[in-house]
């Protein structure tokens, strides 16, 4: 008999929201989460206190500041719920290894669970859902579940549904009094339904399949009869597991939850012994292996680490995983269960990797790769903000018209203008002070003194005149910054500089004398 | 050392004049970053001999910078910055009128290929607001044109040979023209510069490329420059100025600038001299084509203005009539306003003699002339009423006439196509509007442009109640919970406060028609509405003023629509013609109706500020209503004129009553000055200043404003808006009359009032035009309620109230009203006799149309129509063949219920609609093993109950005939404690009481504090008051719910009740019961969790209770 439990997540934008930031909700407060559509600013999902000021889903982000003009809001990143929802199916593999993730209709977001013959695992249905519900109450998670004989029965119970188990073969009696949206159908069907006075799945029974199927749009019609049969288990719907269950893996739970990385290094041999022994069994070797721990937040953090070539080697297996950061793994408030397995496994007797890598034409992709496992390196020992790459940025001012961005293999994205006014190589951060002589009220200087040196100019070009980015903060306590007139000078001695007065006379400021600074010297 | 040793400008400089001739206002839109009066000013000020104004491919603010110039006494150059497709630019300026009127001709072409010849006028229609041209087509319309080529940022060869072709081809001179870019290389561009102007002849000018007019607005143009391109300021990199240098520039510093090409700078003078064309030069002249041949026009307007008098005075005009008519008849003559008249007259004549007449009526200041009613223009009789002629062409205003014209809102385009083709596009079009920021705008963009997330921005813009707030106010901020000392956010309102009344686009006015004798396109250049068939000039109703061009409002009016269909059925069904002329006056049971506040649908009066009037008001005549619609305004209101109106009007009726005779008190000055001086102005308003016009007479006489004050206050009043020059005229006004001894606080109401005309002028002609429109409707609904239900239902959508209260208030009034059936209704809604007793002598019954039935299409409906009108329908089938029915008709209509005429309920109408054999068979069944034979609804189909019914009706009609929502909730409402609609409306003043009902219309008008609901239940409907405390408790509740339960206390006062709102409970939640197919007394106890509103504790709230059943009845209107 198969059994399926459905766990629903109600406003799962907002808890992937809040759980990606570590927040905790604010009290009283109403939350939001907005996107952007063809029709204007809506809401993308409500919080339990918005939801009581008659907020919800799909409403304009104008309308909802009328009626909750105290409503919180931030956009919303459904690629961001993807992944965590994504994330929440991968953890739940501690409990069955076929986890399907419900993404549609949006909104009733949650995951479907395949426990059929695993049930007493746990200590029975109920137990189980109890165990599922107070791990994620837990890690903070809002959920309801049910369990039932089919996908689509417990889909209609975990969402509308009273009783969370319907027994087995009971699965008709229990939907009978759900309403009809419960079979996952369209809006426009459910109208249509209600138009005739259909509103519980129940009221649907006693009608000739036929006659209500072509009552409707011919695929809604289709629809209809399908998720009846699908919930009632009359045509069957296989779940779409987030991911193949791996062939070979070893498992381990704990009573007590591990807290330090230094406990999963004593339990490690263990599964790796158990987890080498499935594979000699198959005359198999790991290529690529995973250890995944399930923490107690509902998290699961994996460390991956591939084989160059297919190994059964435990104390290989160990050294590699020590080598990718067992001792940083994140257990947060510990981890409850552990598993080890191979993703990838190829007969151990492999094949030797050709003696010349690649032809002239892999090269550059090669290399890109060789550079993306340097700065991968680098950045694993060092930080990921130890490794930078200067990248040019729009900007007038000479000191911001580059920016250090995070490196990674990508070249820059996009190209950017460039002023087209000669600059020098050489910049001095910051500008240097320097005295200069200099006619009024913007004529280039005719001597200056820097660095203790006196120089007299013979030849100058100027002022390039670059007011201040006015829509920053004042970077120094002396007031806002001024206008510059930039100088681009030679000495006698046929050296170049570039310097620029910060201020115009008459004009910003009149308390505050206008200031010369050396800001670069050319080749 | 540093040396602060200044350099003399020498001498020569300092008398060098200089002209700056590249100068962009902010109707270069998104660009330029300044009003033109303050570019005006700031020229002024520096010492230009002139200034040249050259907006990007438009004049649209070249009025306004002349009419700057000449207050500022500065010659402002008319010119344009033309920007061809290839991104090439050239400045031109019009040497006289002719070259003017040729580059308006050009910008056309541009804007809307108006004046090309046909061939070449064909293709895609340009978009509003583009302009399409290209030098070669700029170089034919060039003759008399100075054009100054502005050099690009890069020069380079292709600048140069393109200047060198220019020079060739262009028909009169060309000009170099350059500006310093300030980035370091400036002697050496302007060297460069000057060697190209020798060798391509095109010689050098000497500008500035102004953006602005102080270097302080750099800010609010990197702005601009950002919303313009759509980026954020931290993106917009080199898109932004690199500094504040693009400013009117003293003419010293220019030179200084341009040391060692001093000729550059004195060749700007030399243009500015040479182009001696300004806009005074414009003689605007009216289109004549109206008059017969061998007639004068005033000869013309004589014998057209007589014909009418004999037609409505068939026994001979009074003398009076006829006196004051050769009066106005000889005004017009002496300020040549004939042919003004005569258009307006040949418009509205074409109108009604149409086939089927349009219906119009005119107001305005010019419209209550007896020479207007004479021509049909209006139809306010002047036996009955003061006629205020005189005062729209009295001496001090020198401002044109004004007639608007209003036409039935479905049948206005006619009216518009038809001038377009009377006189062609080259010679009418409509005016502009400018779309200016307002403080919601501006903070929207501003922010964005700041890089504020959406919801910072739009928590501030949402703070500013109404269009048009004062502005963005420090406590807005604070009420938003946003950390107000965040620099970013002091700069955006900072720049908010800056950019509001910018204007950000032009819009075609409402309906002002432009026309004129010479092509129009030589006077302003016209280019695409975004509506097709539309075109509109580039400049609004104040510069069409300030240049003393005359303009007709063809505006759209539903209440006329209504009135036409009401009249028509009238005379189909009651045997009787009327015209809004002939409606029997003064009949008192329509004024009886009107005290009562019975205004359900009645033009002007049936806004719950109206109703709520009317009641304290009580109109006994015409006039009352030309007040009534004039008294709920801002101007009195601000002016606190209603209270001291009421209570004049309490008093004479009670001294009347008494037979006494009821003296008016009028405020009057100390005893230096005649103590009557205001009584000719404040006599028919009982010393109380209502209308504008009063206002102003107040300000001419008890202030002694003069002529030209006058004027100046008025225009002020009218750009009040967008610049504070009101408060000046606020210290002068007050100051005057209270030093001629006003008492101040009256003074000071006055000044308000006049201000709160500024946001709404309310003149009294208008009032009067609109409370002819209040009578006529208002006798309609009183004499034939069915009818008049009848022609609201089908001139929707206009007025205030949803079908099913105007269904309702027929309901209430005797009138039975009947469903949509495709046996009997046809598109419109249409009046049955009535076979039975009936009450109230109404001899007709309303049958509902097919149009109220949602999602049916005016074609479906007229192919039943017509096949009905062959032979009845036999069953659905045969509707379907005949009448050449889609599924989605037949599905409508069986959801409707509307099948009734085939004997079919809705549900089997809708199971027999949706089971027609379909076009071609559907190989998924087969495929899915479905057999499609199938027959009558099964037996298992449940049986709708009436409250299911009662919301399919207000699903698919959005009223419904069978019963009220509420009435089905009545038992549930009972119990929590709410009393029914007619009940409450019958309790003592200050009874505490529930009432509970759909909420129809929320509002909370313009300044007002208070928050008003309106609450229907089956037996009638329930008005609540909210202050502004209580709305801010329940906010959520008063903005969301359908279904309300208001306790508070019962209000009477002048026989208005209203219900003073002190708690309120969202219980819409209720309205999904209706739809359940359980037995309505079994689920219909009320419970707790409904009842405190609290989430499911399984948190499955929000899918069980999915609010789409809730939505079912259609939304409230809400006004803000």
């Amino acid at each position: 008999m198969r059994r399926v439990v459905c766990i629903w997540l109600p406003n799962w934008p907002i808890t992937a929201w809040r759980r990606a930031r570590h927040v905790q909700p604010p009290d009283h407060e109403a939350f939001a989460l907005t996107q952007r559509t063809g029709r204007g600013l809506l809401l993308h999902a409500v919080d339990d206190a918005g939801r009581a000021l008659g907020l919800r889903r799909g409403q304009t982000h104008a309308d909802a500041l009328a009626i909750a003009p105290g409503l919180v809001s931030a956009p919303a990143e459904p690629e961001a719920e993807a992944r965590a929802l994504h994330a929440l199916a991968l953890w739940f593999e501690r409990f069955s290894p076929a986890v399907a993730i419900d993404a549609d209709p949006p909104g009733a977001e949650g995951l479907t669970l395949d426990m059929s013959g695993a049930a007493h695992l746990f200590g029975g249905e109920a137990a189980l859902l109890d165990e599922i519900a107070a791990r994620l109450k837990g890690a903070g998670i809002a959920a309801a579940l049910a369990m039932a004989d089919t996908p689509g029965a417990a889909w209609a119970l975990a969402r509308y549904g009273a009783q969370p188990i319907a027994e087995p073969g009971r699965t008709r009696e229990a939907l009978a009094p759900l309403p009809v949206q419960a079979l996952r159908l369209d809006e426009e069907t459910t109208r249509l339904l209600n138009r005739f006075g259909l509103h519980s799945i129940g009221d649907l029974y006693g009608l000739p399949r036929a006659g209500l199927a072509r009552r409707f749009r011919a695929e809604a019609g289709l629809a209809l009869v399908r998720r009846l049969d699908q919930a009632l288990g009359a045509e069957a719907e296989p779940l779409r597991s987030v991911q193949p269950p791996a062939d070979y893996r070893a498992w381990q739970a704990f009573a007590e939850p591990l807290i330090e990385a230094e406990g999963v290094g004593h339990v490690l041999p263990g599964l790796a012994g158990a987890l080498a022994a499935q594979l000699e069994r198959d005359g198999m070797g790991a290529r690529v292996l995973a250890l995944d721990a399930f923490r107690t937040d509902g998290r699961r953090v994996r460390l991956q680490a591939g084989l160059s070539a297919p190994s059964r080697a435990p104390v290989h297996w160990l050294r590699l995983l020590r080598e990718k950061g067992l001792e940083r793994l994140e257990l947060g408030f510990g981890a409850d269960a552990l598993m080890l397995s191979a993703l990838k496994a190829e007969p151990l007797a492999a094949r030797q990797a050709p003696l010349l890598a690649g032809s002239p034409k892999e090269k550059p992709q090669a290399c890109s790769e060789a550079l993306a496992g340097l700065i991968d390196r680098l950045q694993a020992k060092l930080g990921e903000s130890a490794v930078l790459r200067p990248e040019p940025y729009e900007s007038h001012m000479p000191e911001r018209s580059e920016r250090w961005r995070r490196a990674g293999p990508e070249t820059s994205g996009g190209t950017v203008a460039h002023s087209g006014r000669p600059r020098p190589l050489l910049l001095f951060d910051p500008p240097q002070p320097v005295e200069a002589i200099a006619e009024l009220p913007d004529t280039a200087p005719s001597s200056f003194v820097w660095r203790r040196c006196s120089h007299k100019v013979v030849k100058a070009e100027g002022p390039e005149r670059l007011g201040p980015e006015w829509w920053r903060a004042p970077a120094s306590s002396q007031g806002p910054e001024r206008t510059r007139d930039y100088y681009a000078v030679e000495d006698e001695a046929g050296h170049r500089f570039w310097l620029f007065r910060e201020g115009l006379y008459g004009r910003e400021d009149a308390m505050r004398l206008p200031t010369w600074r050396m800001h670069g010297v050319f080749g | 050392m540093k040396l602060l040793r200044a350099i003399p400008v020498p001498h020569r400089f300092a008398e060098l004049g200089f002209a700056e001739l590249d100068c962009r206002t902010h109707y270069s839109f998104l660009e330029g970053a300044s009003y033109p009066q303050e570019l005006a000013a700031e020229a002024k000020r520096l010492g230009m001999a002139a200034l040249g104004v050259a907006d990007r491919n438009s004049l649209a603010g070249v009025v306004r910078a002349w009419q700057a110039g000449k207050d500022a006494g500065l010659a402002v150059l008319t010119g344009c910055r033309l920007q061809f497709t290839d991104g090439a630019e050239l400045i031109v300026y019009p040497r006289d009128r002719a070259a003017y009127g040729r580059l308006c001709r050009l910008l056309s072409i541009g804007k809307a290929r108006i004046g090309l010849e046909q061939a070449q006028g064909a293709g895609k229609p340009i978009p509003k607001n583009e302009c399409r041209l290209s030098f070669a087509q700029a170089a034919q319309l060039g003759e008399g044109l100075i054009a100054l080529a502005p050099a690009p940022a890069v020069i380079d060869a292709v600048f140069e040979a393109r200047l060198l072709d220019w020079g060739k081809t262009w028909p009169d001179r060309l000009y170099l023209l350059a500006a310093p870019l300030n980035r370091g290389d400036d002697r050496a561009r302007l060297n460069a510069l000057a060697l190209i102007a020798q060798r391509t002849g095109a010689l050098m000018v000497a500008s500035n490329a102004v953006l602005y007019h102080q270097p302080e607005r750099r800010r609010l143009q990197d702005v601009l420059t950002c919303i313009r391109h759509g980026v954020t300021i931290d993106e917009a990199g080199l898109r932004l100025q690199a500094n504040a240098e693009r400013h009117l520039k003293p003419p010293e510093e220019m030179a200084r600038l341009f040391a060692g090409h001093e000729a550059a700078i004195e060749r700007s003078i030399e243009i500015a001299q040479a182009c001696a064309f300004r806009l005074d030069d414009l003689k605007y002249r009216y289109p004549d084509e109206p008059i017969p041949p061998g007639k004068t026009a005033s000869q013309h307007l004589r014998a057209l203005t007589f014909a009418g008098a004999r037609r409505f005075y068939p026994d001979g005009a009074p003398t009076e009539i006829v006196k004051i008519l050769r009066k106005e008849l000889k005004m017009i003559r002496k300020v040549k306003y004939e042919h003004y008249f005569l258009t307006v007259h040949d418009i509205v004549a074409w109108a009604r003699a149409q086939e089927k007449p349009i219906l119009c009526q005119g107001r305005g200041s010019a419209a209550n002339s007896v020479v207007c009613f004479c021509l049909g223009i209006t139809s306010v009789d002047p036996t009955k009423q003061d006629v205020l002629f005189e005062r729209f062409i009295s001496q001090e205003r020198s401002e044109p006439p004004d007639i608007d014209v209003d036409f039935e809102h479905e049948r206005r385009e006619e009216v518009i196509q038809y001038i377009y083709r009377r006189y062609g596009r080259h010679r009418a079009a409509i005016c502009a509007t400018q779309i200016c920021y307002r403080p919601r705008s501006a903070i929207r963009d501003v922010g964005k442009a700041l890089g504020l997330t959406e919801d910072v921005t739009s928590a501030l813009a949402k703070t500013v109640w109404g269009s048009w707030g004062a502005g963005l106010q420090k406590d807005h901020v604070q009420r938003t919970g946003l950390d107000q000392d965040s620099p970013r956010l002091k700069l955006a309102l900072e720049l908010t406060q800056e950019l509001i009344g910018f204007p950000r686009h032009l819009s075609q006015h409402v309906g002002g028609f432009v026309l004129t004798q010479a092509p129009l396109i030589e006077t302003v250049p016209i280019g695409n509405a975004a509506m097709p068939d539309r075109t509109f000039i580039e400049w609004d109703k104040d510069d069409i003023d300030a240049l003393n061009i005359m303009k007709v409002d063809v505006l759209a009016l539903g209440m006329l629509t209504a009135i036409r269909k009401g009249l028509d059925l009238i005379a189909e069904h009651h045997g009787q013609r009327f015209e809004l002329a002939t409606v029997p006056r003064e009949a008192p049971e329509v004024y009886d109706m009107l005290c009562k506040a019975d205004s359900v649908g009645v033009f002007q009066v049936e806004s719950r500020a109206q109703m709520a009037m009317l009641p304290r008001l009580r109109p006994r005549e015409f006039y009352d209503l030309v007040v009534e619609v004039a008294i709920v305004r801002p101007g009195p209101i601000k002016g606190g004129m209603v209270h001291p109106y009421l209570k004049a009007r309490k008093e004479k009726r009670l001294i009347e009553t008494e037979g006494g005779t009821y003296d008016i008190d009028f405020p009057s000055p100390g005893p230096a000055y005649p103590p009557d001086e205001l009584k000719a102005v404040l006599r028919k308003t009982l010393g109380v200043p209502l209308f504008q016009e009063q206002a102003m007479r107040i300000a001419m006489v008890a202030a002694e404003f003069t002529g030209e004050e006058a004027n100046g206050l008025r225009r002020a009043m009218a750009t009040f808006r967008h610049m504070g020059t009101i408060h000046s005229y606020e210290t002068m006004l007050v100051g005057r009359m209270i030093a001629r001894g006003y008492p101040p606080e009256f003074a000071q109401r006055c000044f308000n009032q006049i201000k709160g005309f500024g946001e709404y002028g309310f003149p009294e002609s208008h009032a009067a035009a609109f409370a002819q429109l209040v009578y006529v409707s208002a006798w309609i609904k009183c004499l034939y309620p069915a009818v008049f239900a009848a022609a609201l239902l089908n001139s929707q959508p206009m007025g205030f109230y949803a079908p099913a209260q105007i269904v309702r208030d027929a309901q209430a009034h005797g009138v039975q009203v009947r469903p949509p059936d495709i046996g009997a209704s046809d598109w419109d809604c249409t009046l049955e006799p009535l076979l039975g007793p009936c009450e109230a002598g109404e001899t007709r019954a309303l049958r509902l149309g097919l149009r109220q039935i949602d999602g049916l299409r005016k074609d479906w409906a007229e192919q039943i129509m017509v096949e009905r009108f062959r032979r009845p329908f036999a069953d659905i089938d045969d509707l379907r063949r005949r009448a050449v029915l889609p599924a989605a008709a037949l599905d409508a209509l069986a959801a409707a219920d509307a099948l009734g005429g085939l004997n079919l309920s809705r549900r089997e109408g809708l199971w027999a609609a949706k089971g027609l054999p379909r076009a071609a068979p559907a190989p998924l069944f087969v495929a899915a093993g479905l057999n499609e034979a199938d027959g009558a609804p099964p037996s298992a189909l449940p049986r709708p109950t009436a409250s299911q019914e009662v919301m399919s009706d207000y699903e698919t009609l959005r009223l419904s005939l069978k019963g009220h929502p509420v009435s089905f909730l009545r038992q549930r409402l009972t119990d929590l404690g709410a009393v029914p609609a007619g009940v409450y409306e019958r309790l003592p003043d200050g009874r505490r009481v529930s009432v509970a009902g759909v909420v129809l219309v929320r509002q909370r008008p313009g300044e007002g504090n208070a928050i008003f609901l309106t609450l229907e239940d089956e037996t009638g409907i329930a008005n609540v008051v909210l202050w502004p405390r209580l709305f801010e408790a329940f906010r959520p509740q008063v903005m969301s719910a359908r279904l309300l339960l208001v306790r508070g206390k019962v209000q009477r006062a002048d026989g208005v009740v209203h219900l003073i709102g002190e708690t309120l409970q969202d219980i819409s939640a209720d309205l999904a019961l209706l739809s359940r197919s359980t037995q309505l007394s079994a689920a219909l106890r009320p419970s707790a969790d409904a009842a405190t509103g609290s989430p499911d504790p399984r948190g499955r709230e929000s899918l069980h209770r999915h609010p789409r059943n809730v939505r079912i009845l259609p939304r409230s209107r809400d006004f803000h």
